[in-house]
């Protein structure tokens, strides 16, 4: 299941060819390497465009998000199994 | 010339994208519905899912009772739009005339185009490759010379199915074929056809019109034409915007409250909503349904017409109010929904009183902001009591459920 945590992280992306590519965040003082993107999307928080991301780091799943105008990071979402 | 249609139909669509955000769900049966904790249904559930009975639109509860160990997943459907928009952008490649007919479905002509792909088999599976390669998820395309013939069709094959039906094949497939399989025939009206001797579509085809008419007024004329697998609708040009009929909300409480102010509380918001959409569609409307559902599931529903064309949730509120004193309320409430319809686009008028023009400035302003910031960062009063009441409500529902 799903497990909200809406905190605000640091992330290293790269930015290129029209899209963004997470690479690594650092959630509670400890670096998460991002093994892979699994899926993209976005949306709109008021007239802001917010790009969201599923990125698998290690055994987790994590949903990230982008706030194209503030320019920070969030940290939504993990994936607890069971 | 005949025409080449195609329809693409997504497969378990929530779903088949919860598991593409979600590696860990592979293989698991996966129910999309909305929050657990309240009253809601399944919207979706994948193919592994469905194995054990599960159906869209079954209270999750019993689907849980089916299945104890499936996956839930909250749906969010900012992602499934997004990934629709991603899509419609792919057929764009394909044929200007795309008709995306609901989140998971659309009709493609691509009668002019499809030799540019090497014809209409080859212009389907390319399309089938592109969602596949650029989305992970697959489809089931229907292809025909009519959108009648090319839904059958992707019904027919599914999942990631491609299934072609010709004009000259719909005697033998009508044959045999219930009239309810045919897109737009519903319980109720097959129900009515039975009731005529009429079970197949080949029967459908063969009843007489004018009998069809004389029951069914003009749909008689195209229930006929349904019958011989004919179909006159056009694909629409994707930049083509249909014509909006009514616009409305409803929503199901969180449990059955026979508190009047939670209900008052609930349709302000309700209206609120439909006001809303209609000053961004630039919509205004004269007539307010009413509908409110009670716990034995009986429904009251009423209309009014007013004398001018509005597009302002309070105004929308006041006519449903006025509605809902004139119903017999006697049991708690389960659903409260309001619909606006009688619909005129564009050419507002400008208000002739400076009552009335503070009320469009505001009205205007709160838009803007709520534009800005996202829906209800300003909203009135008695949408943040709907919040308070309904949060005390969900506290109490967790109190009796603990006892």
């Amino acid at each position: 299941m799903m497990e909200e945590i809406l905190e605000q992280v640091r992330v290293g992306a790269v930015f290129g060819n029209g899209s963004i590519k997470p690479r690594w965040f650092i959630w509670k003082e400890r670096k998460y390497p991002v093994d892979s993107v699994s899926y993209t999307w976005h949306d709109r928080s008021g007239e802001e465009p917010v790009y969201y991301f599923s990125v698998v780091a290690g055994a987790d799943l994590y949903e990230l998000s982008f706030y194209t105008k503030k320019m920070k990071w969030i940290l939504n979402k993990v994936y607890v199994e069971g | 010339m005949e025409k080449v249609i195609l329809h693409v139909d997504m497969d378990a669509y929530f779903a088949s994208v919860e598991e593409r955000c979600n590696p860990f769900l592979k293989g698991k049966p996966v129910i999309v519905s909305g929050d657990p904790d309240t009253r809601t249904t399944v919207a979706t559930a994948n193919y592994r899912a469905r194995e054990y009975g599960i159906k869209s639109g079954m209270p999750l509860r019993k689907a849980l009772r089916l299945c104890p160990d499936a996956e839930i997943v909250v749906g969010d459907s900012a992602k499934y739009l997004s990934t629709t928009s991603r899509l419609l952008e792919i057929f764009r490649e394909f044929t200007p005339w795309v008709e995306c007919y609901s989140i998971d479905e659309a009709f493609l002509d691509v009668t002019g185009t499809a030799e540019l792909n090497g014809g209409e088999v080859e212009t389907a599976k390319k399309i089938k490759e592109r969602i596949k390669s650029e989305l992970g998820l697959t489809c089931s395309v229907g292809i025909a010379p009519n959108k009648l013939l090319a839904k059958l069709a992707s019904d027919r094959m599914k999942p990631d199915g491609l299934t072609r039906i010709k004009a000259e094949e719909v005697p033998e497939l009508f044959k045999d074929m219930p009239v309810e399989k045919l897109w737009g025939i519903g319980d109720k009206l097959a129900l009515k056809l039975n009731s005529l001797g009429i079970r197949t579509c080949r029967e459908l085809g063969d009843y007489p019109e004018e009998k069809l008419t004389d029951i069914f007024g003009i749909q008689g004329h195209i229930l006929h034409c349904m019958g011989r697998g004919e179909y006159s609708s056009h694909v629409s040009l994707f930049s083509e915007e249909p014509e909006c009929k009514s616009m409305g909300h409803s929503y199901t409480l969180f449990r059955d409250t026979s508190n009047p102010l939670l209900v008052k509380a609930t349709l302000y918001r309700l209206c609120e909503q439909v006001g809303r959409r209609l000053r961004k569609d630039e919509y205004r409307g004269r007539t307010i349904t009413l509908i409110v559902r009670l716990s034995d599931f009986e429904t009251l529903a009423r209309q009014k017409s007013i004398q001018n064309h509005t597009d302002d949730g309070s105004t929308i509120y006041n006519v449903a109010l006025s509605i809902m004193e004139t119903f017999r309320v006697k049991k708690p409430v389960r659903l409260v929904g309001v619909s606006v319809s009688s619909l005129v686009k564009g050419g507002k008028q400008l208000p002739l009183f400076e009552r009335d023009r503070k009320r469009e400035r505001l009205l205007s302003a709160t838009d803007r902001i709520n534009d800005k910031f996202g829906e209800f960062t300003v909203s009135s009063g008695l949408v943040l009591m709907e919040k308070k009441l309904s949060a005390q409500s969900r506290v109490c529902h967790g109190f009796i459920k603990q006892r």
